[in-house]
């Protein structure tokens, strides 16, 4: 069986892999629409947002997962004084917690909260979350 | 400064990288998202209001 995937050009402001060289065959817009009417038949909701109305933001949502490494949780002073010297949990603690994203070199503040405040979370238990431009949970 | 590797979704394709998060004088974060295919995006957050320092 030969299989051909559907690739998309990042027209996000994003660098992206595909360019002219792709998508001026007109072969490139066929294949769009098709991969658009595969991903609404799957239902690609990988992410428990709701579909239908929120297509949109649902589309463009980013959402990662955040495995912090070895708690190398470190003081901006200790950073710079000692690279790579551990630092008390009281000081990297600090950075624990929920933060709004209020900026981005590729992304507009419009962008970033089109569906909901954009944030990244830093749990203490070494899991976080960032959510770029997320949709509400279904 | 935290290190951390990540894991999502980027407009439905599946995509991991690593990163830091570094805690700024004026007490804001600046977040360098590096994606594995070598693109890289740089954010800046400030605690959420309802969300306080241990």
């Amino acid at each position: 069986m030969k299989a051909t995937l559907h690739v998309a050009q990042n027209t996000n402001g994003r660098r992206s892999a595909i360019d002219g060289r792709t998508t001026r065959h007109s072969d490139y817009a066929v294949s769009q629409r098709i991969r658009k009417r595969i991903e609404e038949a799957v239902r690609m909701d990988q992410d428990g947002c709701r579909t239908g109305e929120d297509e949109v933001a649902r589309s463009r949502s980013r959402r990662m997962g955040l495995h912090l490494q070895r708690r190398r949780l470190q003081s901006r002073a200790a950073s710079e004084a000692a690279d790579g010297a551990d630092m008390t949990a009281s000081a990297g603690c600090r950075q624990i917690g929920r933060w709004r994203i209020i900026e981005a070199d590729q992304w507009d503040r419009g962008y970033l909260d089109l569906g909901g405040p954009a944030t990244i979370t830093i749990g203490a238990d070494n899991h976080g979350e960032i959510a770029l431009a997320p949709c509400k949970p279904a | 400064m935290v290190f951390f590797t990540w894991a999502g979704f980027d407009e439905m394709d599946e995509v991991t990288g690593d990163g830091s998060a570094e805690l700024l004088d004026d007490g804001t974060i600046e977040i360098t998202v590096a994606y594995h295919n070598g693109d890289e995006a740089i954010l800046k957050a400030k605690r959420d209001p309802s969300s306080t320092a241990c």
